[in-house]
């Protein structure tokens, strides 16, 4: 009869269980290798909202001679080169056009003063109706530095259009 | 009474190492992100600062992306010119309308946000183009996306 070998156990000894962790941390290192590698860091992407009229194939600008007098829509004007690149924005007004060069900076004076003198004073007024047109060749990223600066401006209306052929292309 | 030899084993706790690592791994998950939000990749959005995050009301909208050549991708189709998105555009736009209540139908609700992701080597026509199709197919809530910049 063999004698089995018992282990003998103190009464009152507790049992500790032992688990093997460094096996678990080789698996955590696997999956966070995979989720670094696979990381990839997303720049920020917001929207410029647009206020579009309701009529289809509207790409028609509006003439500048049509002002309403009582809802005066600020109308920029943007001539483009064959390259895309911007060769000259006019704020077309009833008293006669604006130049404001090239650069963006006076553009957005310019909106900036237009917004104050339309709101006089009052914070609670909308700023008026921002309306670009646009030559056709003008590079989209020039167009969208045109909308950002109507929205820096403090223009929530803001509409862009084709230019008129007669007006468009290289001045 | 024998001494035995006893050989001290130096082992460095690993609990707290899993614990980082553990947290490391629910970061990394976290912002993980495997589904592909109908965005084209490839193209490079111009910069705005005055860009706003999409509003939080805002449940429906569809992501129009459109390349340097003017070819319009949505979801899993591509259209070469915006003519050809009219039909896509109509069928959405019947969609939106019947999951829409016939009173707020009526009221402007329930039509989809359009989202213009295109190509900052675009022109203005090819984008102009494609937001007249959008006007046209009765969709006039229209946001261009452009890569958030810091003043």
């Amino acid at each position: 009869m063999a004698m089995s070998r018992r282990k003998r156990h103190k009464a009152g000894e507790p049992t500790a269980p032992d688990m093997p962790i460094v096996p678990m941390l080789d698996m955590s290192f696997q999956l966070m290798s995979f989720f670094i590698l696979t990381f990839k860091p997303t720049p920020t992407e917001a929207q410029l909202a647009l206020s579009l009229p309701k009529e289809t194939g509207g790409g028609v600008a509006v003439p500048t001679l049509n002002i309403d007098a009582e809802e005066e829509d600020v109308i920029i004007q943007v001539f483009a080169a064959d390259n895309g690149n911007v060769v000259s924005i006019k704020a077309a007004s009833k008293n006669g056009d604006v130049d404001l060069g090239s650069d963006t900076g006076k553009l957005f004076k310019y909106l900036q003063d237009k917004a104050a003198a339309a709101k006089g004073g009052d914070s609670t007024k909308k700023a008026p109706k921002l309306k670009f047109e646009i030559a056709e060749r003008l590079n989209y990223q020039f167009v969208i530095k045109l909308l950002d600066e109507g929205r820096r401006a403090g223009y929530d209306r803001i509409s862009p259009t084709l230019l008129t052929p007669g007006g468009g292309g290289k001045k | 009474m024998s001494a035995s030899a006893s050989h001290d084993k130096c082992e460095p706790n690993l609990t707290p190492l899993l614990d980082v690592v553990l947290q490391l791994v629910m970061f990394f998950m976290l912002c993980a992100n495997f589904v592909m939000e109908s965005v084209n990749e490839s193209i490079k959005l111009p910069e705005a600062i005055a860009a706003k995050a999409l509003d939080k009301d805002v449940r429906d909208y569809l992501v129009l992306n459109v390349d340097g050549k003017g070819a319009i991708s949505v979801t899993n189709e591509v259209f070469e010119t915006p003519a050809k998105m009219r039909g896509f555009l109509k069928n959405q736009f019947d969609l939106d309308k019947a999951r829409t209540k016939p009173a707020e139908w009526e009221k402007g609700k329930g039509r989809s946000v359009i989202i213009l992701r295109a190509d900052q080597k675009c022109n203005f026509k090819q984008v102009n183009d494609v937001m007249d199709v959008c006007r046209a197919a009765g969709y006039y809530n229209l946001q261009l996306r452009a890569t958030k910049k810091d003043v």
